[in-house]
């Protein structure tokens, strides 16, 4: 009972002591959420009076609640700030002689101090938000605006931000216990709280520097995921803002619960292990200094190398440099901070020597790419499978993992799956093929490796193990085509190639819009009704899975649909824009523009053009075509997308040369020019010009 | 009564306390005394549970004081250099403490401050330094600790308000079994004061004695023997130590009460015979000089 009641006196008389800190959380608080929710009532009220309130409740109650939970960024910012200066500030004591005695002759318990302190904060900063909360509850009421919903933001607002106070409190405490002054307190939690980003952002810049290879949109990112601060929180927050209730908690409020969980805990340990009489060290704890050294040396001197490497034209030898001099400047700054005096900056050569080995060795480790990151091919036998998406190819739509709808490579290459022998065993070959013809014995290259225009290949290997890898090669076009005829081909891969499907589109779009796109027509819309975009979407697919794959890579589509998605899951703002190329022998799409009256048959009516002139290279004349010739009918058609600036139609089917059409009226003026992009279709050359003994060269 | 057991606190691989074995009696002032460094101030934080010691055990009737806030309820801590919160004044540092000791009397408080002429509700920052002390004594004695720990305490205060202070520290032993443990280099201040003293040099300890028995058995004698050979025969038959020879001059340290040194050299006749009592400072230097603390011997060195 006695504890109890020392447990509770404390409390007291801390809350007492801190009230400043009280009033500062309750000022933040004030100004983001009571200011912001009287700005958006005062908003809706003024749109009353004008009458413009109809469908605007929604958006205004889907605001309030943005503004008072968690999601709000603001709000779990300063949920951090704070946390840090009220630990900062709460156990600044340990660090001075005169209160350490004092503190610790009074009859209290350690752990009770430790406990009364972390008590006292929490509600201190706690009622500063509750209070704030209320008030704008109260906003909210008075304004006819208030919901249960609202209050139920409010709620995951207030436990969002205790949690994210008490993590970063925590780990604060923990650079405080370590340190033996308020400088070293503060600069020590600053790099804490920081640690982790620092080294995500920095393992993505080695990642992506380094490997050429590096599939960047794999999923969970390039580099370490954020998870040990209470900064994973608040991206996290970010990220998900705006989205369902349950998610956030279930996700956010763990995480931060685990956080805090493990970084009191550790901060206690430490508040019971360390010494009252510290006798001026700077340092606590002689077994960490070193290692602490060794942590900040090493991520330093790997950022020093690495602005280095970039700023000197990437050449490794200077970003060894760069490491160099990095470990240096930290050796001095860090010795002499943790030693209290400049003199003392040449000691510690021991971990000096230790984080020498690991930033130069972990530089190296990327640099000079010691695992074969970027050359290796799996084996056979422990393949389950390959997805292959090529770059510009085709992409695909699907709705990832947090409820947004992508479109892209990366949908491709999650949704493709290529499980036969063959296949595999072809595309195995043409990357040996690709490595053994580069002299470092890279797949990837850079584009100034070679002379040849280079494409992207993305490939996810599917282990029989259950692990995947994910890689993206650059080889040339003509190691590409040794694959593409038999990807085409391929079931697994057509049958994924179209999978912007209309059941996808029905999960997240709100508001749907699909227009016809072409060189000549421009942009037509064929309808906003979500029933008859995703009828026509379907049509599209039919459509698709009944074209010959050879068609796509040797004919250009003669314009394309737009479909724009207003809204996902995960952002209710967003419009999400796919592009569905259309092609000539896709009947039913055909018949529906025909019937339409949007396609015309050719980009000019034909009695108008006197002659079509090709030209390859720029000067060589291919071939021209005059009026009345039958080829006149075949290239118009295929002529309309060539124009320039529509990357969409751009085909590696076609050939690498380029080729310009010129168009004449009857009179002989040039009324156009095209510039086909990579080429005209292969079939075009080598069949088009062939066989046509009938039309002047 | 305090009991320390084979205490021993080190810094780093510098040992502050070496295996102390040590004893305190209630109802009497103890003084600690020490060279700088000598461990002092670390003694007193073991004892009040600031700090714990590496090895060994530190109890107040049996009880272990580290982290026990029921045995710490009887104790209080006056630093040497007192910590009172930032803006506040003597009345609110008493309420503060108040909370913690069920025991503390308020009226007791504002009497003393009002006979130390302090005024409650003036800032202490505006206070001078021996007033500080004054106050952080006060706040000690209305706290009604059984135990009472000045760190250097008496440092700094005039002789009035010294004096003042040991008459309330005498009153409070008389009234409510008071033990007061204080640290001082002021040996004549301690001297008058203390019931008993202990003596520490580098961690260790290198006596602890009633202060009376102490003085009563040591004894400074300055003397010049008639006779050849009067002084190894005294050697023999009292213990004595730090012994000068000027000539037949004879400068010594004669353990022994008054009578056993007057019976041991009653029947020598000498040229000359001084008899002194020992001061607490004697004892000190000569103490620490056989623990190796031989300050003349550095000065001369030095020069």
């Amino acid at each position: 009972m006695i504890s109890k009641n020392f447990f509770w006196k404390q409390c007291k008389v801390d809350a007492k002591r801190q009230w400043p800190l009280y009033f500062i959380s309750f000022g933040l608080h004030l100004v983001t959420i009571v200011f912001g929710v009287s700005m958006l009532c005062y908003q809706w009220k003024t749109e009353c009076l004008q009458q413009l309130v109809d469908g605007r409740r929604q958006d205004y109650l889907s605001d309030i609640g943005y503004m008072v939970c968690g999601g709000n960024g603001v709000l779990s910012v300063i949920a951090m700030v704070l946390g840090f200066a009220f630990a900062l500030q709460a156990f600044a004591w340990i660090n001075k002689s005169s209160q350490i005695d004092f503190y610790n002759a009074l009859p209290v318990r350690k752990s009770h101090r430790f406990w009364s302190l972390l008590f006292t904060n929490g509600a201190g900063y706690l009622s500063g938000l509750l209070v704030c909360q209320a008030l704008s509850q109260i906003i909210v009421g008075i304004n006819g605006l208030w919901t249960v919903s609202v209050l139920a933001y409010a709620a995951f607002g207030i436990v969002i931000g205790l949690l994210i106070f008490m993590a970063t409190f925590g780990l604060t405490l923990i650079a405080v216990m370590l340190t033996g002054n308020s400088l070293l307190a503060f600069l020590g939690g600053g790099f804490f709280l920081a640690l982790e980003p620092l080294v995500q952002f920095l393992g993505a810049c080695y990642i992506e520097g380094f490997y050429e290879s590096v599939y960047e949109t794999a999923p969970g990112g390039v580099g370490p995921p954020l998870l040990f601060t209470p900064f994973a929180g608040i991206w996290k927050l970010y990220r998900l803002c705006g989205g369902a209730l349950s998610r956030l908690y279930s996700q956010v409020a763990l995480m931060m619960l685990i956080q805090m969980v493990v970084f009191l805990a550790i901060a206690y340990w430490l508040y019971q292990k360390r010494p009252a009489l510290n006798g001026d060290k700077q340092m606590i704890f002689k077994a960490s200094k070193p290692i602490i050294k060794v942590v900040i040396l090493t991520v330093m001197a790997l950022v020093s190398g690495w602005l280095i490497f970039q700023f000197q034209y990437e050449t490794p030898k200077v970003g060894i440099w760069g490491v160099l001099i990095g470990l240096v400047v930290m050796q001095v700054l860090v010795q002499s901070l943790m030693d209290g005096t400049i003199r003392h900056c040449a000691k510690g050569w021991k971990s000096f020597l230790v984080a020498s080995v690991l930033s130069v060795c972990t530089f190296c480790f990327f640099a000079y790419d010691w695992i074969g990151f970027d050359s290796k091919i799996p084996e056979r036998e422990k393949l389950e499978s390959i997805s292959v998406s090529i770059n510009g190819y085709m992409d695909a739509g699907g709705i990832d993992d947090e409820g947004a709808y992508r479109f892209g490579n990366d949908c491709t290459i999650e949704n493709v799956q290529i499980k036969d022998d063959r296949t595999i065993e072809l595309i195995r070959e043409v990357l040996q093929g690709a490595k053994d013809a580069n002299q470092d014995h890279k797949i990837s290259r850079k584009w100034s490796d070679t002379g040849e225009e280079l494409s992207n290949l993305n490939i996810k290997y599917q282990y029989k193990n259950g692990h995947t890898s994910y890689r993206t090669y650059r080889l040339t076009y003509g190691e590409l085509y040794k694959m593409e005829n038999a990807l085409v081909e391929n079931p697994d891969y057509r049958k994924c190639m179209m999978n912007f499907s209309a059941k996808g589109i029905q999960k997240v779009g709100h508001k749907l819009r699909l227009y016809y796109k072409d060189s000549i027509d421009g942009s037509v819309l064929l309808s906003n009704s979500k029933a008859e975009v995703i009828r026509l979407v379907e049509m599209a697919e039919q459509d698709y899975l009944k074209r010959d794959g050879r068609i796509e890579v040797s004919q250009a589509p003669i314009g394309q649909l737009e479909l724009q998605i207003d809204g996902n899951a995960a952002d209710r703002d967003t419009c999400n824009i796919i592009y569905i190329p259309i092609y000539a022998r896709d009947s039913n799409m055909m018949d529906y523009l025909g019937e339409k009256g949007v396609v015309s048959e050719t980009p000019f009516k034909e009695e108008s053009v006197g002659k079509i002139v090709v030209e390859r290279n720029h000067a060589e004349e291919v071939l021209t075509i005059h009026q009345g010739d039958e080829w006149m009918k075949e290239l118009l058609p295929q002529l309309r997308l060539q124009y320039e600036g529509e990357s969409s139609v751009r085909r590696y089917g076609y050939s690498e040369m380029d080729y310009r059409v010129y168009v004449y009226d009857t009179n002989g003026n040039n009324i156009d020019c095209y510039i086909m992009k990579g080429g005209v279709p292969k079939d075009f050359d080598s069949q088009f010009v062939l066989n046509t003994d009938d039309v002047t060269q | 009564m305090i009991r320390l057991e084979n205490v021993t606190k080190c810094f780093d691989t510098e040992v502050a306390l070496d295996h102390i074995d040590l004893v305190i009696p209630d109802q009497q002032i103890c003084g600690l005394l020490g060279t700088n460094g000598a461990g002092k101030s670390t003694m007193m934080r073991l004892i009040c549970g600031i700090e714990k010691c590496d090895e060994g055990c530190i109890t107040i009737h049996d009880c272990n004081v580290y982290d026990n806030p029921v045995v710490k309820k009887e104790m209080f801590f006056c630093g040497d250099s007192p910590f009172y919160f930032s803006h506040s004044n003597g009345m609110e540092m008493a309420k503060y403490l108040e909370q913690f000791y069920d025991t503390f009397r308020m009226d007791l408080f504002m009497k003393w401050m009002d006979i130390f002429r302090l005024d409650p509700k003036r800032r202490i920052g505006t206070y001078s330094k021996g007033k500080k002390k004054q106050l952080s004594i006060l706040l000690g004695l209305a706290s009604q600790a059984r135990y009472l720990f000045c760190d250097e305490s008496f440092d700094g205060l005039d002789p009035a308000m010294r004096q003042a202070v040991k008459t309330l520290l005498i009153g409070e032993m008389a009234e409510r079994q008071l033990t007061v443990v204080v640290s001082s280099h002021n040996l004549r201040e301690l001297e008058d004061l203390c019931d008993n003293v202990i003596l520490l040099h580098e961690g260790k300890m290198l006596l602890t004695k009633e202060l009376e028995e102490m003085k009563s058995r040591l004894h400074r004698i300055q003397c010049v023997f008639t006779k050849e050979g009067d002084f190894e025969t005294l050697c023999h038959r009292i213990p004595v130590e730090h012994v000068e020879r000027h000539d037949t001059m004879y400068a010594f340290v004669a353990h022994g009460s008054r009578e056993e040194v007057g019976e041991a050299i009653a029947d020598m006749k000498m040229a000359y015979l001084e008899i002194m009592p020992l001061s607490l400072e004697d004892v000190f230097i000569m103490e620490t000089e056989v623990a190796g603390y031989d300050i003349k011997k550095l000065l001369l060195e030095t020069m």
